[in-house]
């Protein structure tokens, strides 16, 4: 294909391509100025909910103006932290943000322990049985977790663990999708390292714990986002599995206080600030590893 | 027995070890669910009378006589067709707006990403005030230009485009990410080269751009398509008890509303067992798409290629 675009290069003569040349850099700039100003614009309308959940969170008024003549009839007339403050004194804001740590921070523990060991085995241990259990999970990728939420309710009940945290925590340790994401990885990590250390007379436990485990720490780090992430925002497994209010996370608790009387339009705002500055937080510090996690899914699905 | 026998033992053993604890969770959190969800939908199981529990075809049978759940298929179809092209061609759009490496475009990024990080939930209970009828944002802002007020979630004509509207514009920036990882893996000297024979951008689009990012569009076809099947937070919250008329009720919503609110976990693992046998089914018609895709690729090269 390049070799045939090639072969019908013309060669232009000097002043022709001095023009040309010329010509580009205009129309070059022209191009960046456009862009700018398209993604610009875009952008402001794309945030433009945010921007106005964030703004709105600060606004002292009750309500929203029943009429606007302009934008800035949606803007407050003056800022002010009250809404965040009774966020806090109205529900135990603190106690959800413990509750849902809990939840994340658990999950992620099982996951990274549970689901990197069996994506190394797949990897690198060429165990009888190996390649029908890969099969098996490749397999299992598909069954949506929407088709047996309702039996995976009944197991959690049996187990009594109903309203407890560890309802939303221990279904959520065996991923398919992490084994998968896992095994892709170590398939890289050289043989070579791992007999070096099984030489040295190293168990495969701690070859695996001191040796493989270290070079591994980006997808370790790309599973935790995906996965705390993930754990922060669900709603759909908690909203079945906690109904007492204690256990509540953070995304239970503001649909509560949503519908929560008296309602204060700017209280509810900042409730939906406060959780959403947490991720936003964990996001900007761990970008690179996110945005990989989501990019490669893509290309190692090839 | 020989030595490489014992080896293998040893390394049978250590490799199942491993995969123990996988093991364990994935048989009590996962394999045992399908096969319960199986069973139960052989059963008119009632959550709150379980000693009550016969073994019955019904279950099957009714669904097909359920209007809801036509109602709650037409729905989930409905969102699935028009939100995948969309979200899809959006977030295409979005990827080539910010393919090129200019100074400050991580700013722009960010801002079609950010409604990713933000949670369905949150989403949703902000647009609930968007949508408002009476002093809704939404009708502020068209009010301004003299448009009369619209019903938006309690219109049942338009409730629906409604949460499409807004599962597009928090959902584009994945697919724009994945897609940008599409765009930076196409080779730079095709374009240099298109350029120097002044190839126009549209052509250079067509031919070295659209073939370039086919194999990972195919893969955000189907993760969109995958995700728009599943939607429920966005109806749960937006629109509860199904929204005016069930305009909204969804394929998940109706199996929560069955097994978990009204407790038919019988008839719920029913509708459960068919949604996931149409997840299977999708995902083997994948494969023959993505086999399809290769083969349009190869075309592609031989077309340009031998045109040139």
């Amino acid at each position: 294909m390049e070799k045939v675009v090639t072969a019908e290069l013309k060669i232009p003569s000097s002043k022709k391509e001095r023009k040309a040349k010329t010509n580009g850099k205009t129309k070059k700039t022209v191009h960046k100025v456009v862009m700018y100003i398209v993604n610009a614009l875009l952008g402001i309308m794309f945030l433009f909910p945010l921007i106005f959940l964030f703004v709105s969170a600060f606004n002292p008024a009750r309500d929203l103006p029943s009429q606007i003549g302009s934008f800035g009839d949606l803007m407050p007339e003056y800022l002010t932290f009250s809404n965040f403050a009774s966020v806090f004194t109205r529900i135990p804001m603190l106690q959800y943000f413990g509750n849902t740590l809990l939840y994340a921070l658990g999950t992620v523990l099982g996951v990274l322990v549970v689901n990197s060991m069996a994506g190394y085995a797949l990897a690198k241990i060429n165990f009888k049985g190996n390649k029908l259990v890969y099969n098996f999970i490749v397999i299992m990728l598909i069954i949506p977790f929407e088709g047996i939420t309702l039996s995976l309710y009944l197991v959690v009940r049996a187990f009594g663990m109903v309203d407890t945290p560890l309802a939303v925590i221990l279904p959520g340790f065996f991923s398919c999708f992490y084994i998968f994401m896992f095994r892709q990885f170590f398939i890289g990590v050289p043989t070579a390292l791992i007999e070096a250390a099984e030489i040295d007379g190293a168990g495969s436990f701690t070859t695996y714990f001191r040796i493989i485990v270290p070079t591994a720490v980006p997808v370790f780090v790309t599973v935790f986002i995906l996965e705390f992430i993930g754990k922060w925002g669900d709603y759909y497994w908690p909203l079945l599995t906690l109904t007492n209010s204690q256990w509540f996370n953070v995304q239970l608790a503001i649909k509560s206080f949503s519908t929560a009387s008296p309602y204060h339009w700017g209280t509810v705002m900042a409730s939906l600030a406060v959780v959403t500055v947490p991720v936003l937080v964990v996001f900007m510090c761990l970008q690179k590893y996110y945005i990989e996690g989501i990019a490669t899914q893509g290309i190692k699905d090839m | 027995m020989s030595k490489t026998s014992l080896r293998q033992k040893r390394i049978n053993r250590i490799g199942w070890l491993f995969m123990l604890p996988a093991v364990l969770f994935g048989i009590v959190f996962l394999i045992v669910p399908i096969v319960m969800c199986f069973g139960f939908s052989f059963t008119d199981f009632y959550m709150l009378r379980p000693e009550a529990m016969k073994f019955t075809f019904d279950n099957y049978a009714n669904i097909f006589h359920d209007d809801l759940f036509g109602k709650a298929i037409g729905n989930t179809l409905f969102f699935v067709v028009i939100t995948v092209p969309v979200q899809c061609a959006l977030a295409l759009g979005l990827a080539l707006l910010v393919n090129k490496t200019y100074k400050g475009y991580g700013i722009f990024k960010l801002a079609y990403f950010a409604p990713v990080i933000t949670s369905m939930t949150v989403v949703s209970l902000l647009f609930e005030i968007l949508y408002k009828e009476d002093g809704g944002v939404f009708n502020l802002i068209i009010n301004t230009f003299g448009i009369a007020p619209q019903g938006f979630l309690n219109d049942p004509a338009q409730a629906m485009l409604c949460i499409i509207f807004m599962s597009v514009w928090q959902g584009a920036g994945y697919q724009m990410i994945i897609i940008l990882a599409g765009l930076q893996g196409v080779s730079k000297e095709l374009y240099e080269a298109a350029e120097l024979d002044g190839a126009s951008g549209w052509k250079k689009f067509t031919d070295i751009t659209l073939p370039g990012i086919a194999p990972i569009s195919s893969f955000v076809l189907v993760i969109t398509l995958v995700g728009a099947f599943k939607m429920f937070t966005q109806v749960q919250i937006l629109t509860p008890d199904g929204g005016v008329d069930y305009s909204t009720i969804t394929i998940v919503y109706y199996i929560f509303q069955k097994g978990m609110s009204e407790k038919l976990v019988g008839y719920g693992s029913a509708i459960s067992m068919l949604f996931t046998v149409v997840f299977v089914l999708a995902s083997i018609g994948k494969n023959f798409a993505l086999k399809g895709v290769d083969r349009y690729k190869s075309y592609r090269a031989e077309v340009i290629g031998g045109g040139c």
